[in-house]
């Protein structure tokens, strides 16, 4: 199991992790027949932002804690998204009990191929120190 | 018959606020159990009774405003009318402990689990969500309000942290207590939560008592000033208030158990000086030199 400060964009489903919900954005949008959101999620190391799919919109709430097996990490409309994808799966596994920290926040990283190796990533730079779609309120 | 107390424990997580069938029926059968059981009870587990009538007292004063009994006046009035031996004055019953197994019959396994959480976990800075989650978990019923009162009750008295904890930058007792109060929808409630805070102070005994129940008012007071010094007034207020009405026949002895626990809060460097709270200038002169009187006598 990663913690999210490990987790790197790859074109595969290869993540498993457990995080906490901390907030879901209101704005719902519809891909293709489904329900598509924003949540930003944390667990003691990192954040990221989670895409929340179909029925995954309703049926997590903030506080949650959610594990995500064979989740994917990835540029989606040119903003890096961890989600379960078709083929993995994030379910509610219990609540309230993960200490978090919003900074760094994986999603908010620039990232730019290994030299050597150009299908894996590395970190360029900060872009945010927090996120950016859910500013830290005073 | 500790299956029974479990059993009450579960039914009182569903019973807040909860007017249902089903819940009546639960009520019913839970006391028509007790009253088949008394004799038995009494001779073997009265543990069992006392909790159950501490859970019984709770739900009647959640739905019902209660009538004073004679019988609950004449605790304080006349100790004789029990035929207790041995028991001859109400402040007996004051200076008692309380066991922490009676603030655990309100608070559930997941409220106690959480509140542990927060004050073990969450850094200070950083507790907002987790404190909005566990009220709207915990507290958002309306009827549960008064369980404020047992948790700070448990705070003070049935959690007590490590010195790492002390020393760290996790969320300290008082910071939750002083966030606690602010959420308090009713004046009642809000009173009574002041008392649970206080109400260790007022019979202190430095040779029985633990330190660490009487620490999170006076840290709640003293690093509320200056930004939030509204909550340092109302509470030095409410204690001076609680030592001149909370049982007039006994004032020597309650101003004796809030010196005492001063005097120890300050041996034991909790706080500097009581001048903290003398020579703040932003609390009312009159306050102020009610305080200094106290530590006089």
């Amino acid at each position: 199991m990663k913690c999210l400060k490990d987790i790197v964009p790859a074109a595969q489903n290869n993540i498993d992790t457990r995080f906490i919900i901390l907030e879901k954005a209101g704005r719902v949008t519809i891909e293709g027949q489904q329900k598509s959101s924003l949540a930003l999620v944390a667990d003691e190391t990192a954040a990221v932002h989670f895409q929340l799919w179909g029925d995954e919109c309703d049926a997590f709430e903030t506080g949650d804690i959610v594990q995500l097996s064979n989740g994917i990490f990835s540029f989606n409309r040119n903003s890096l998204v961890l989600r379960a994808g078709k083929r993995g799966k994030a379910e509610k596994v219990g609540e309230f009990t993960i200490a978090y920290v919003e900074t760094p926040n994986i999603s908010e990283i620039r990232w730019v191929p290994h030299p050597n190796d150009s299908k894996t990533y590395v970190q360029d730079g900060v872009v945010s120190s927090h996120s950016r779609i859910f500013p830290p309120t005073a | 018959m500790s299956r029974l107390l479990e059993l009450m424990l579960y039914w009182w997580q569903i019973v807040g606020g909860d007017c249902s069938q089903g819940n009546l029926w639960l009520c019913r059968e839970m006391v028509n159990l007790f009253m088949d059981k008394w004799d038995t009870l009494l001779d073997e587990e009265p543990l069992v009774l006392t909790s159950a009538l501490y859970v019984f007292l709770w739900l009647l004063a959640d739905h019902y405003m209660i009538r004073i009994d004679p019988k609950i006046e004449d605790l304080v009035l006349n100790p004789s009318e029990f035929k207790t031996d041995g028991f001859i004055d109400v402040s007996q019953l004051y200076h008692a402990r309380t066991s922490s197994k009676y603030f655990l019959l309100r608070i559930t396994p997941a409220m106690e689990l959480h509140m542990r959480f927060l004050l073990t976990h969450v850094k200070l800075g950083s507790q907002k969500r987790h404190q909005m989650w566990f009220a709207r978990k915990h507290l958002s019923v309306p009827e549960r309000g008064t369980l404020i009162i047992d948790i700070v009750r448990f705070i003070c008295c049935g959690h007590h942290p490590r010195n790492e904890i002390i020393q760290s930058n996790i969320i300290p007792r008082w910071a939750v207590i002083g966030w606690l109060l602010t959420i308090c929808r009713k004046k009642y409630i809000e009173a009574n939560v002041k008392l649970a805070l206080f109400y260790d102070w007022l019979f202190f005994d430095d040779k029985v008592d633990n330190i660490m129940n009487i620490e999170p008012a006076i840290l709640l007071m003293v690093n509320s000033i200056p930004k939030y010094i509204d909550i340092t007034h109302v509470l030095h207020d409410f204690l001076i208030y609680l030592l001149e009405n909370y049982d007039l026949d006994r004032k020597d002895s309650i101003s004796k158990g809030v010196a005492t626990a001063i005097r120890s809060l300050v041996n034991s460097g909790v706080f500097e000086s009581v001048g903290v709270l003398t020579r703040c200038e932003m609390l009312t002169p009159s306050l102020r030199e009610r305080t200094e009187r106290l530590l006089v006598t």
